[in-house]
């Protein structure tokens, strides 16, 4: 258990950068150091993403993230009811 | 309509060359350095330059409790 | 369309629970006048009309990571909230919250005043608009400030620097986005 909190600290950090990217590059759209950080940072927030849908099911709806046999998208705790 | 940023007005500079009068102006931001991942969730902001944090008035009474 | 992910923004620690006042004082920013559900339908709202670019970009993604924000709101009210007892609620004064609706949440401000469409604006016109913005982006960083000198609770002081930090990035981008407007006049490229 310990380990899918570490799991999902470390998405939430490089989530966090991404969203602080994509703010700066709207108003910035030709800044090249920025764009390549976030497209670093993207490829390994994809990776993360896959090792957590596959050991906790899916951390996305509508089939961005596939899920093992029973319906995993039920096993994870809510947000809200997560305790960091 | 498709809209693609007009590059015309890129680069845009750290303060209007012309300023002109009842008009707001907030510097434009240039990305040079990161705070690394872990501290960037902490503090709420990737960029230190914009790291503004709040210093909290002494506590002479608890709404709460 | 938008995609859920199930995952918070930032890892919220409530640190003393139950504590029923400080989920009412929270409340102001899930249902008030300058919480988050005010700021995301407000950004969401006006992309439809703003002129430029950029600007359609921020207010999506930044209307988006207000509806983050509510859930991180949401999350500490409800863990404030969930073991409390009917004398937890009468020993603050809460009755009247429990009576009406146990622990369930309603879209209200702190006092209880529930939200309404008049606490959000847009003109169309996007200085005008992103003004309202730039605004907007100061109250909430006040109103995070009062509820930062409301409360001693480690857990949720270190959420609400989060949150009241992420206003003062979003008001440099909406300037940025307002230089870009300015720019575009002066430029006389006329959308």
């Amino acid at each position: 258990m310990m380990e899918r909190k570490a799991l999902m600290r470390k998405i939430q950090d490089v989530e966090f950068a991404l969203v602080e990217l994509q703010l700066y590059l709207d108003t910035h759209p030709f800044d090249q150091k920025a764009l390549m950080d976030f497209n670093c940072y993207s490829q390994q927030l994809l990776m993360l993403k896959q090792q957590y849908d596959m050991a906790y099911g899916p951390l996305l709806q509508y089939g961005f993230s596939p899920s093992p046999y029973p319906w995993k998208w039920l096993d994870s705790p809510w947000p809200w009811e997560e305790q960091f | 309509m498709m809209h693609t940023p007009y590059p015309g007005i890129y680069p845009i500079p750290f303060m209007p060359m012309y300023v002109m009068m009842a008009r707001a102006y907030v510097p434009y931001q240039t990305y040079i350095q990161a705070y690394p991942l872990t501290e960037a969730i902490q503090k709420g902001t990737l960029f230190p330059e914009l790291y503004q944090p709040y210093i909290e008035k002494d506590p002479h009474w608890k709404g709460e409790k | 369309m938008w995609i859920y992910e199930k995952k918070l923004q930032y890892p919220v620690r409530v640190t003393c629970g139950p504590n029923p006042k400080l989920a009412q004082y929270l409340l102001t920013q899930y249902g008030g006048p300058d919480g988050e559900l005010s700021a995301a339908l407000r950004y969401l709202n006006q992309r439809y009309t703003i002129p430029t670019n950029e600007a359609k970009g921020l207010l999506t993604d930044i209307g988006t990571e207000e509806l983050a924000h509510v859930e991180i709101i949401t999350t500490m009210i409800y863990q404030l909230t969930k073991d409390a007892t009917v004398e937890d609620y009468e020993a603050v004064d809460m009755g009247s919250f429990y009576a009406i609706r146990d622990k369930a949440l309603f879209y209200s401000d702190s006092n209880g005043v529930p939200w309404t469409a008049t606490y959000i604006q847009a003109h169309s016109d996007p200085i005008t608009d992103l003004h309202e913005d730039m605004a907007a982006e100061q109250k909430a960083r006040a109103v995070y400030e009062h509820l930062l000198n409301l409360t001693d609770d480690p857990g949720v002081k270190d959420a609400l620097r989060f949150l009241r930090e992420r206003e003062v990035v979003h008001f440099q981008r909406f300037g940025e986005a307002l230089r870009i407007v300015q720019e575009y006049i002066d430029a006389k490229k006329i959308y």
